[in-house]
């Protein structure tokens, strides 16, 4: 029976640790899965988040939001993270879109920046030489200095 | 060694407290065969009696032998649940490892008391997700891989209350992690399980940029008929799986589609929607099974980049083509262009373009020509005329309408060498070259496994006429704008039809490349292609022969309910010892829509002999096929 026993548990221990080395369930090792797992472990969130500050100058106005509640700086920290995420994945259908004055992805892409949807469509319509970028980082740091730089729009958007 | 004594102690700690709670004995035994809990655990019957899971990876189970016993693992549940203690290679609280099982095991246990956990991550996570509602996606056929072939499905999980389509959603998705990019090592090991498949939930714009994008794959949005209590109770058992599970991966079998069937299958105990596919799952035979059993509630068509240039394209007049041909490649400026139509043409074009390239190099070059057109566009001012768009809307065909996989085929004919026959044909998958193509690519076919034998009234003999493995062909249209070629393949043992072999049985391998133009939106397609074949038979005199051949014809389909192909095909015996060495083949074939799924086939074969003393050959034949 004993011998039964420890043939069991080591039969269990080879299976749990053979394998898939480098696939632990729960990881997401598939390119892009990140965003829907990533946000929801608010620690590797916070770290990527302040490693992506200091690297970058681009976000300033959400460091300047720093030190509100813990809460707050979570929702803030996963809205910039999906601001870069979409811009860099979708930089160049909302450029397409900004040209064409309408379309899903400008729509979208209005509300994640915190922006009313016709106020800037008809602003990178006007101004679409300002925010034509051949990458999603610069397109972003672009519409954002748009939003700085521009009364009207920054009016007309929340961020 | 560590983990080995952890296990151990685990297992002796689960034997011990079974003992405790024997008294409940009769009731683990019947809450362990509840259908909610067999299916939550993805419980199947065996053959033989007793069960399995079909997850492999042992964090799924609690109970050292949870993956083929319902008891060991609802009792080992139970304990879980109520202990304090977190187990060994557990993140966190069992509680908020099976938050699902949770759910199950308090409310069919009100009598216990167990002790709220707070999940932290279980619960933002499912904030994030925010599911009100829940779409399955077919990604339509690829003939540009022979691994999506078929097409792929995966699941949007809706955030939006008014069901408003959001790309920025989640999507769930079952893949398989490959490593290998030979294609027969990926055939091999995918269909034998050499693959872990896992559940990831990426951004529905990711699945866009891969799959409309890249691949130039239609995506077709069906939104299934679920309350938001089913929903909130899915995406709860979605963590279980995504968190603690990876699965082997079988191409047939355990794909994407079917795991995908499996998990639905939590959602409603008087349905089954995974049943019956214990040996193969095409995607969009596991779509039609979701519509029956659980309802589609909506369908949205979400075009390719590529849909969306041929849209834009047929939407211009004769002038505006013109332009656009002299504009629509590597131009230095577009200035002298005020046609906005024409402009969002040559940008559809560009935008394809830059998305299909590989190198990195040629497709920053597009990207930074694009950007010279957009600022013109832009320039222009004025919303663009969403005149492609309904175009493409008014053109789209639902796959979800299309014919089903399975086919039986039943009919009578005659030949003038071995006069009257009757035949019968079993197709396993998917579509054939007389099948209306309404919801599946243009002229186009994808079969595996046909098999036909004839009865001849006159000899009163059956014979096997052909086994088809599979035949494949991708019929593109070809323009010097973006030459495709068509191609395909076949592999076959048949009953041949021309002279001196004709009572044998030769098994033949066959491809074949040339070009095609569509004509009148895809209603027309007149081609050229060159077939390669080889042929092996113990009828043969050196029991094989091979040679070119060269085929020409055209393709009609009119109308969704009507289709009419016309081929002559000329082919050359390289064999020096047969007397006819030419062959001269015609034939055409129509096929008439009766209703759904049951279509009614006219053929005629004509064969011109080389030979002076061999008169010509004729067939003519007629069939009903029931697709189910």
């Amino acid at each position: 029976m004993k011998v039964l026993l420890v043939l069991v548990c080591l039969m269990v221990s080879v299976t749990s640790f053979a394998g898939h080395p480098n696939k632990e369930p729960g990881s997401d090792n598939s390119s892009g899965c990140g965003l829907g797992w990533e946000v929801s472990q608010s620690k590797s969130l916070v770290s990527s988040w302040v490693r992506a500050m200091t690297n970058s100058t681009a976000s300033q106005s959400i460091a300047m939001t720093m030190g509100t509640s813990g809460c707050d700086k979570h929702e803030l920290a996963m809205q910039n993270k999906m601001q870069e995420h979409f811009a860099n994945s979708n930089y160049q259908h909302v450029l397409a879109d900004m040209a064409f004055g309408q379309g899903q992805y400008l729509s979208e892409f209005s509300a994640i920046v915190g922006c009313d949807e016709s106020a800037l469509t008809t602003y990178s319509q006007k101004n679409f030489e300002k925010v034509v970028a051949t990458s999603g980082v610069s397109f972003l740091r672009n519409v954002k200095s748009a939003i700085a730089n521009d009364a009207n729009l920054r009016a007309s958007c929340t961020l | 060694m560590k983990s080995t004594l952890f296990l151990c102690f685990l297992f002796l700690s689960i034997q011990l407290s079974a003992q405790e709670i024997q008294v409940h004995s009769t009731k683990i035994n019947e809450i362990a065969h509840d259908m909610q809990w067999l299916r939550l655990v993805h419980y199947k019957k065996k053959l033989f009696g007793g069960y399995e899971s079909n997850p492999d990876s042992p964090t799924f189970f609690i109970a050292v032998d949870g993956k083929t016993s319902p008891e060991s693992e609802l009792m080992a549940d139970i304990n879980a649940f109520k202990s304090e203690k977190l187990l060994p290679n557990f993140k966190w609280h069992p509680q908020c490892h099976f938050p699902a099982r949770y759910i199950f095991i308090k409310k069919k246990f009100p009598e216990m008391s167990f002790k709220d956990q707070t999940c932290e991550d279980f619960t933002w996570w499912k904030n994030r997700i925010n599911a009100k509602s829940i779409s399955v996606i077919f990604s339509s056929y690829y003939p540009g891989n022979a691994a999506s072939f078929f097409g792929h499905t995966f699941l949007k999980l809706n955030s939006k209350v008014d069901n408003q389509d959001s790309i920025t959603d989640f999507a769930l998705d079952f893949a398989a992690a490959t490593d290998n990019h030979n294609f027969f090592i990926y055939a091999v090991k995918g269909l034998l399980g050499g693959y872990p498949g896992f559940f990831s939930t990426p951004t529905y714009y990711e699945k866009i940029n891969q799959y409309a994008h890249l691949d130039s794959r239609d995506l077709w949005e069906y939104r299934i008929n679920l309350t938001q209590a089913e929903v909130d109770w899915f995406v709860t058992h979605v963590w279980e799986l995504k968190m603690n599970t990876y699965y082997d991966y079988y191409f047939l079998t355990e794909n994407c589609s079917y795991m995908l069937l499996e998990a639905l299958d939590v959602v409603r105990m008087d349905q089954n929607v995974s049943r019956s596919y214990y040996w193969y799952a095409m995607p969009i035979d596991t779509i039609r099974r979701i519509d029956q059993e659980l309802g589609i509630a909506e369908t949205n068509y979400r075009p390719s980049a590529k849909s969306k240039l041929v849209g834009q394209e047929n939407i211009l007049n004769p002038e505006q083509f013109k332009i656009y041909l002299a504009y629509w490649d590597d131009k230095e400026s577009y200035s002298v262009i005020n046609d906005r139509e024409v402009l969002e043409t040559i940008i559809a074009n560009y935008r394809h373009k830059m998305f299909v390239e590989q190198d990195p190099e040629k497709k920053e070059k597009i990207n930074l020509k694009l950007r010279v057109i957009l600022i013109h566009r832009a320039k222009l001012g004025e919303k663009t005329q969403p005149r492609a768009e309904a175009l493409l809307l008014e053109q789209k065909q639902d796959p979800l309408q299309s014919h089903d996989s399975f086919q039986l085929t039943s009919g009578a004919g005659q030949d003038s060498w071995r006069k009257n026959y009757f035949l019968i044909d079993w197709r396993f998958a998917i579509h054939g070259p007389d099948n209306l193509s309404y919801g599946y690519p243009a002229f186009s076919q994808m079969e595996i496994l046909s098999l036909q034998l004839k009865y001849y009234a006159k000899s009163e003999k059956f014979r096997l006429d052909s086994l088809k493995f599979i035949e494949i062909m991708s019929v593109n249209n070809f323009r010097f704008r973006d030459p495709s070629f068509s191609w395909g393949f076949k592999v076959n043992s048949y009953t041949p039809t021309d002279f001196q072999v004709e009572n044998s049985l030769l098994t033949r391998a066959e491809g074949v490349g040339g070009i095609a133009h569509y004509f009148f939106s895809q209603r027309m397609a007149p081609y050229i292609l060159f077939h390669v074949n080889a042929e092996v038979g113990s009828s043969l005199p050196r029991g094989w022969r091979s040679g070119p051949g060269v085929e020409v014809g055209i393709k009609n389909y009119w109308s969704r309910y009507w289709n009419l192909n016309l081929g002559m095909l000329g082919s050359y015996d390289l064999q020096k010892n047969f007397d006819e060495k030419f062959i001269l083949k015609f034939d055409a074939s129509s096929t008439i829509y009766l209703v759904r799924d049951l279509e009614l086939n006219f053929k005629y074969l004509k064969m011109d002999s080389s030979i002076a003393s061999q008169p010509d050959r004729d067939s003519i034949q007629s069939t009903l096929s029931y697709m189910f």
